[in-house]
């Protein structure tokens, strides 16, 4: 059994012990900065504590995910090539979450006796079907990004994508905006019935914004000086779609209805 | 070293998931010995304080099932036997097959630093609000704990589905998998579909305890039964998830040591796995029987969950017809594996009252529950990886597991656990409640309770020498022939013991007549 | 050598099947004892179907005679099943107190019933499966099993006929299960109402007179209950989710805030009962518990104005 360990020695001729150490510190780096910095401050009111492992969970993270793709990028042609077929069963447990947490905004509503319960705020339209229109363009542009590297065309492809970049951007700028307003009308996260499945809901999608954003910027960094791989564009968009589809339903059912 | 401690390789990150599910095994036993202890006499015996009683218990309760079961089946069996079983080098995403391992591995840490944090989690593995969200206790802990195994388990799903889908060996149909492989399969299907209600159950949890919002709070418009009906979503298939993968491992087990086909393979496959992965998804509310729910959805549940039956019983037929007209050999793996056979049955029997919600009404939430659920969790899924583990150990180890003390440990421990949890049968029947830190309104109990803690006492006995010999013979067994079982199936008939880095010397192909069970004159078409 | 292991197994299955059987069977022996002549014929018959189903499987070959007795043994309950849920539905209103169904009589003579048919499944596989063990061990080490092959005919009826024995077994159960639930979940007319409280870690009981009697106190001063009369006592929670258990008579509901459960029982003769918390809430669990008393209606009223 050779010995020389690692994703970076290729085209070994046997078979030799595969091993990597990014799984290990990005799990470390999601276990400091989410379950043991939200225990410290949320439990036990040590914000002290709380700090000190967000500040030592978040590079972690970082250097996590930043390891693993560049691993994944170099080795391209080891991995087997199944991510896009991978990523649709992970979809399916997204949709399942999504489900279940408009389930619990149907039950809280449907058996509500007035709805929007007392204590509610005016919570306009316009501004979703704003953050609509963006949300459609980023999955527009980024088809354009895509089309553009098929052409391979990488230049137009860093293009579109920072573009798509943005106007996700935007999308979270405008929550943040929304949600500032409403907190400010005294329309706290425990005001009521509303107030719990709107935050919940629409907080819960703007995360996963978010985690689509952090899959560009994974996508980009490398794309920059030239190295890119297709699944991981491919997969990146694929998700991003995802999370445009699920928008529809939030819309409709948090703002429309 | 490295190679181990951060590698992405199935073979070994599976035996890393035995040693860290059997690590939780060992301490959540401990737990169930002080629990047992404390029930041993009335009024306060180990403890006087009912806190350390239910932390006990709560940590008893999420590890034995969130961190032994499910990762032992899930984890380690299908780790370690799924590539090896289809033919393929290793599973379609290494390194988020490592990601998962240490997923689990810090989500045990978290759970394990219950007994070190201040306000430990005392709301029991299931969660319930308004005491959940009520509580001092560090509720966060146990939601982060369902999380991080969750997230572990679904990316699983995801790469073992890629993995079955598409990295058998060139030309295994899937009529030629093993058993085991389905089985899995299976119940990861289940993983991938129910643990996400389950993740959106608890982080509802989360929101309202430490955000204020009022999911389960009836006074802003909540509910409190949400949670039970998000939670035994999942929950309940996720009985499933630990049965049929245990199943599927004494399947293998009996079909390798009795030298014969699993009978009726086919059905076993389709009218029993995958039925109970259909069915499975409408009998949540047999676990809300007593709960407030509307009295139709009771009553309807309970046709369902009695329907269940079948698949089940076709599993069962299987399992026993795999020993008709076999070649048995008893050693400690076909031990443990024939044992689950009746114990099962004692564990399935059990459950068909508890499906009749008129009769449940009673026996809810009392010991009988509690008998009941140990006969098909603790006794029957736990002896089914007991069996697994001798069974597959010259694989693993390269050497034998010692008989002798493999077989007295079988014996303490088949003694143990029936002289434990037969007797909370009958309490249960006569209203002993669960969950009881003391029991001052039942003293006639007290005999029976005593009789539980003395099988207890045996039980840890027989784990000590049970675990002696895994790790006595691991290092000092007798070296293991080839295909020690003589075997058909892949595992042992295609590479060495343990397996080299990618599996097979040169990668399998098999023919449409291969199966993993042609034994005598048997063709994959026979079968 | 081998066999020695093998009967030892079978001899362990059958021990551990018996006392299963005996250790569940307390609750039920009082149950047997009450319940109407034809229960017991019926068992009996169950009974006797037994073995003769158990022979006809064991020689595999013989299918369609297992078929036979299926058919014998599914057959009748499902009739049954079909007829009589309804019956008591429509009666309930118009019966007067004294022939109310008693649901914890009711709860004994099903449970009795599932035994019975537990033991018939269990009896037939557990038998079969040592048959199996001790007949078909290795004679050589080379030896291979001798399975016959399967085939689409053969794999279907094995799947289909074992399929329809549990289905009619199922129904059989359904329908039983669905009459007693008929008789535990409405109310007969004119019961006692007592409006139940539950808190972190208190019973409160309010009568319709307005006396409020505490769970804790009733552990030394039991609270009186009119023996033959059905009593409905409706909850709720002011904190957690809380569950009220008369163990005695075989009822339970889960207490909650926001929500209001019932439970409805009666006693069909003087006794001492206990009642309990079943569902988690807290350090105090196992200590909200109480106990209550049924006397002779008269005496029940006078001690209940007593109190209010
Ligand atoms: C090995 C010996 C074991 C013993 C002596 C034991 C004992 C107990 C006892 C006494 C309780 C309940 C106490 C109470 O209700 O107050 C309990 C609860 C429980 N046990 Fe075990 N147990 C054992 C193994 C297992 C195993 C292997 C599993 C599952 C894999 C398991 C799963 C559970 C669960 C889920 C609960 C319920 C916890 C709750 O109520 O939240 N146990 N055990
Ligand atoms: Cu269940
Ligand atoms: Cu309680």
């Amino acid at each position: 059994m050779a010995d020389h360990g690692g994703h970076g020695a290729a085209h070994a001729h046997e078979h030799h012990w595969e091993w990597s150490y990014y799984p290990l510190i990005l799990v470390l780096g999601i276990f400091l900065s989410v379950p043991v910095a939200f225990g410290f401050f949320f439990q036990y009111h040590n914000a002290t504590l709380g700090i000190a492992s967000l500040g030592l969970g978040t590079p972690l993270l970082l250097w996590g995910i930043a390891g693993w793709t560049s691993e994944g990028i170099a080795n391209r042609d080891k991995e087997p090539g199944w991510a896009l077929t991978g990523l649709p069963f992970f979809i399916v447990s997204e949709i399942l979450i999504f489900l279940s947490l408009f389930a619990s905004y149907w039950m809280l509503r449907l058996t509500a006796d007035v709805w929007p319960p007392a204590g509610t705020p005016h919570i306009g339209v316009v501004l979703p079907l704003i953050m609509t229109v963006i949300l459609v363009s980023s999955s527009i542009t980024y088809h354009f990004g895509e089309m553009a590297l098929e052409e391979g065309n990488k230049g137009s492809f860093n293009m579109w994508l920072m573009v798509t970049m943005a106007l996700g951007l935007v999308f979270l700028g405008c929550t943040i905006f929304e949600y500032n307003h409403l907190l400010h009308e005294g329309f706290g996260f425990g005001a009521n019935a509303k107030s719990t499945a709107f935050y919940s809901i629409t907080g819960f999608h703007a995360s996963h914004v978010l985690v689509g954003l952090g899959a560009f910027v994974c996508v980009l960094v490398p794309a920059l000086s030239g190295k890119i791989s297709h699944s991981l564009v491919k997969g990146a968009g694929l998700y991003w779609h995802f999370v445009d589809i699920v928008w529809f339903f939030v819309v409709s059912q948090i703002y429309l209805w | 070293m490295k190679e181990w401690i951060f590698t992405t390789d199935h073979k070994r990150i599976g035996i890393m998931y035995l040693v860290g599910s059997m690590a939780a095994f060992v301490v959540a036993g401990i737990m169930a010995l002080l629990i047992r202890l404390e029930l041993s006499s009335l009024g306060p015996t180990l403890t006087d304080n009912a806190t350390n009683y239910n932390v006990w218990l709560y940590f008893h309760g999420a590890a034995m099932i969130l961190a032994f079961l499910i990762p032992s089946l899930t984890g380690f069996f299908a780790n370690y036997l799924i590539p090896l079983m289809i033919g393929a080098p290793d599973v379609a995403f290494p390194r988020i097959n490592a990601f998962s391992i240490w997923l689990f591995y810090v989500a045990i840490v978290l759970a394990l630093s219950a007994f070190m944090v201040p306000d430990p989690p005392d709301v029991m593995w299931t969660g319930y609000p308004p005491y959940s969200v009520q509580t001092t206790g560090n509720t966060s802990m146990y939601v982060f704990t369902v999380h991080l195994l969750g997230f572990s388990s679904i990316l699983g799903a995801v790469n073992f589905l890629c993995t079955v889908i598409y990295m058998r060996a060139p030309g295994m149909g899937w009529n030629q998998m093993n058993f085991f492989v389905w089985a899995t399969l299976a119940a990861f299907v289940i993983q991938l579909i129910f643990i996400p209600v389950l993740a959106a159950a608890v982080t509802l949890l989360l929101f309202d305890k430490y955000f204020g919002t009022a999911f389960f709070n009836p006074d802003a418009g909540g509910d409190v039964l949400l949670y039970q009906n998000l939670f035994w979503f999942y929950s309940h298939p996720a009985v499933y998830v630990i049965l049929i993968p245990a199943v599927g491992v004494v399947a293998e087990v009996m079909a390798g040591m009795a030298r014969n086909p699993i009978f009726n393979y086919k059905v076993a496959v389709y009218g029993g796995a995958w039925a109970i992965v259909v069915l499975g998804s409408d009998v949540w509310v047999h676990h809300l029987y007593t709960s407030g729910m509307v009295d139709w959805l009771r009553i309807g549940m309970m046709v369902t969950t009695l329907i269940i039956s079948i698949p089940v019983g076709l599993l069962m037929i299987s399992l026993v017809g795999t020993l008709y007209r076999g070649s048995i050999q008893y050693n400690t793996a076909m031990l443990y594996a024939i044992s689950v056979l009746f114990l099962f049955l004692i564990g399935g029997l059990t459950g068909i009252p508890l499906a009749m919600t008129s009769i449940t009404l009673h026996l809810a939430e009392t010991y009988f529950v509690m008998a009941h659920f140990h006969y098909v969790m603790a006794v029957s899924a736990t002896f089914a990886v007991f069996s697994g583990v001798y069974y597959w150990f010259p694989k693993m180890t390269g050497r034998m597991a010692n008989e002798t003390i493999g077989k007295l440990g079988f014996v303490l421990n088949f003694v143990g656990i029936n002289l434990t949890f037969w007797p909370l049968f009958s309490i249960g029947v006569d209203g002993m409640p669960r969950r009881y830190f003391d029991y001052a309104m039942f003293p006639e109990f007290e005999p029976t309770q005593k009789m539980a803690t003395m099988g207890a006492i045996i039980i840890a006995l027989s784990m000590v020498v049970v675990i002696f010999n895994w790790v006595y013979s691991a290092i000092a067994g007798v070296k293991a022939p080839l295909n020690p079982w003589g075997s058909k199936s892949m595992e042992w008939t295609h590479t060495q013991s343990p397996p080299g880095a990618g599996n097979f010397p040169t990668p399998p192909t098999v023919s449409a007549d291969w199966s993993p069970y042609n034994y005598g004159k048997h063709t994959a078409q026979t079968i | 050598m081998t066999k020695w292991y093998a009967f030892a197994g079978a001899v362990l299955g059958v021990v551990s099947w018996a006392t299963v059987a005996i250790a569940s069977d307390q609750a039920a022996a009082d149950a047997a004892a009450a319940a109407p002549a034809a229960t017991q014929e019926e068992a009996v018959a169950a009974d006797a179907a037994a073995p003769a189903a158990d022979a006809a499987v064991a020689e595999e070959g013989a299918v369609p005679a297992a078929d036979a007795a299926v058919a014998e043994e599914g057959a009748a309950p499902m009739e049954e099943a079909a007829v009589e849920p309804a019956a008591p539905a429509v009666e309930e209103h118009a019966a007067p107190a004294a022939t109310v169904n008693n649901p914890a009589e009711g709860w004994n003579t099903l449970w009795h019933h599932v035994l019975i048919d537990l033991y018939v499944i269990g009896g037939i596989f557990a038998l079969i499966t040592i048959a199996f063990m001790v007949t078909y061990t290795r004679k050589r080490d080379d030896q291979e099993g001798d399975l016959p092959p399967m085939n689409l005919v053969l794999s279907l009826t094995w799947a289909l006929i074992p399929a329809f024995i549990f289905m009619a077994d199922d129904f059989y159960l359904a329908a039983n299960g669905w009459k007693l639930w008929i008789d535990q979940r409405n109310v007969p007319e004119g019961a006692l109402e007592i409006k139940g409280l539950a808190y972190m870690y208190e019973w409160e009981f309010e009568f319709e007179n307005g006396a409020v009697l505490s769970g804790n106190e009733s552990r030394e001063n039991p609270i009186l209950l009119p023996v033959g009369a059905p009593i409905v006592i409706r909850s709720h929670s002011d904190d957690v989710v809380h569950s009220l258990m008369f163990p005695d008579f075989r009822i339970k509901e889960d207490v909650m805030p926001g929500r209001t459960t019932f439970i409805w029982f009666m006693d069909s003769a003087p006794g001492d009962h206990l009642f309990t918390c079943t569902e988690y809430c807290g350090v105090g669990h196992s200590n909200m518990w109480g106990r209550v008393k049924t006397v002779p209606a008269t005496e029940f009223e006078a001690w209940i104005a007593e109190k209010a």
